[in-house]
């Protein structure tokens, strides 16, 4: 006959709920619902677009956020990556913004972010893009404005440098102040040595944002 | 020391430390059994019962003994470890119980927008003038289904001279519940005749499982349109006949 059921000890009990625990957040994790490392936000992002694999070769933080750059023949993809409770970081695994190559993808792509700070509404504009042209020394990147009388808007402007991999890149900044106007620019001039256009780019379609602390 | 079984019980009991109501309840059972086993083979034996009781408690052996060594059994560490771990799973899975709803509600619209997306709560509330429905699917890089299921045309409220032509689309997914359903890259839209991209604007819905989108452009009389996609690799057109007949007699 079979005896009473015996209680599970505290040590079963403390083993037993732990590997219940870590079993729901295994299965969240293959499930794509949470992300704990940056290649598995990574990983989401590109199934989100259908880009395929790409391969990370540029990192940057901003703000109290890293920022991965990876790419593919189809793509430049960037996704954030941050664990903070504060900044939703189960929204891991979006792609913030990127670029579509599929039809140049050894040409230029740029894509440009917009941070909105959290704290005091400030907005900041980022661009990073891959310039791989012969005497690119400098890229612009106006606000769209420029045919309006008696407005002189904002340009972004940079330095086109080389990455550790041997590529030339750049990445523009701007930080309006407050009170100024400015609307994120929808094209990409590409300038030599002597100041004159060589390329343009479009890069209308290709802005992402979100909302954090720099 | 006691002889009672309850007065012994409750002596070894005092002695457990660490252990809960219910670790106690369940040692005092374990050790009720274990005297009430032995009484049952002393009478058998010929003992009378409150004699046997008597000696069946003796022979458990001295209580505060028997409590120091049952204390050990119940570590204060793992009395702690093993509340943690319960708080620890009861947190998991409060916070993974909040991605359930989305995607079981989301079927519902997924499964209205493979069947009948003009049903939809979000078309009966943005139903375009002279609507004719439309059956074309495509696949897109993230394996959405980009759906164009109708559409409709009608003068501009605004101006006389100018029509406006509204182009039905929903995008789904061929997995009901999967939670990401945003189209990669926006269509553009062309008259016939003209390369140059029309000035569009667009409608979108907030369901999950299928999201809507109305595209408006503002072709001439008579023009026809035609709808261009080019997204990481998926490129097409569709020429879409707007019902001119209706709208111009």
């Amino acid at each position: 006959m079979k005896g009473p059921k015996r209680p599970w000890t505290r040590r079963q009990r403390a083993r037993r709920w732990t590997a219940a625990a870590l079993l729901l957040l295994a299965a969240a994790v293959a499930l794509h619902w949470i992300h704990l490392t940056p290649g598995q936000a990574m990983a989401t992002a590109e199934k989100t677009l259908g880009t395929g694999e790409t391969t990370v070769f540029f990192q940057k933080k901003v703000g109290n956020v890293n920022l991965y750059f990876s790419e593919n023949d189809n793509v430049l993809l960037v996704t954030p990556f941050r664990l903070s409770l504060r900044y939703d970081w189960w929204n891991n695994g979006q792609p913030l913004a990127w670029a579509d190559r599929s039809r140049d993808p050894g040409g230029i792509c740029a894509v440009g972010l917009t941070f909105v700070s959290r704290d005091t509404g400030q907005e900041l504009y980022q661009i990073f893009g891959l310039v791989p042209l012969e005497g690119a020394a400098s890229i612009q990147a106006p606000d769209p404005r420029t045919t309006w009388p008696d407005f002189s808007p904002q340009v972004m402007t940079a330095p086109i440098t080389t990455l550790p991999d041997g590529r030339q890149a750049f990445w523009a900044q701007y930080r309006p102040e407050e009170g100024v106007d400015f609307v994120r620019p929808a094209q990409l001039l590409v300038l030599d040595e002597a100041g004159q256009v060589i390329a343009t780019y479009d890069m209308s379609q290709n802005w992402g944002g979100d909302y954090l602390n720099f | 020391m006691p002889t009672s079984p309850d007065a012994y019980l409750q002596t070894v009991c005092a002695c457990l430390r660490h252990a809960t109501p219910k670790e106690k309840a369940a040692v005092q059972t374990e050790l009720a059994a274990h005297i009430d086993d032995h009484t049952s083979a002393l009478v058998e034996a010929g003992y009378n019962e409150s004699h046997a009781r008597r000696q069946a408690v003796e022979a458990m052996g001295d209580p505060q003994e028997m409590g120091a060594a049952l204390n050990r059994e119940f570590p204060l560490r793992w009395l702690v470890l093993s509340r943690l771990a319960l708080v620890l799973l009861v947190a998991v899975a409060l916070y993974l119980c909040r991605f359930i709803p989305g995607p079981l509600v989301g079927a519902g619209y997924n499964l209205q927008a493979r069947m009948d997306p003009a049903a939809s709560s979000y078309h009966q509330t943005h139903v375009p003038p002279n609507f004719v429905p439309l059956d074309f699917q495509q696949t897109l890089s993230n394996g959405l289904v980009f759906s164009v299921y109708g559409l409709g045309l009608g003068p501009l409220e605004s101006d006389d001279l100018h029509y406006e032509a509204t182009v039905c689309i929903v995008v789904y997914s061929p997995n009901p519940f999967r939670r990401e359903q945003s189209l990669p890259a926006v269509p553009t839209f062309t008259c016939s005749g003209d390369s140059d991209p029309l000035s569009q604007t667009h409608l979108t819905s907030t369901h999950s499982g299928a999201k809507y989108y109305d595209f408006s452009v503002c072709p001439e009389a008579g023009q026809e349109i035609t709808l261009h996609y080019s997204c990481l690799g998926v490129v097409f057109d569709l020429p879409l006949e707007l019902p001119w007949g209706e709208v111009l007699s």
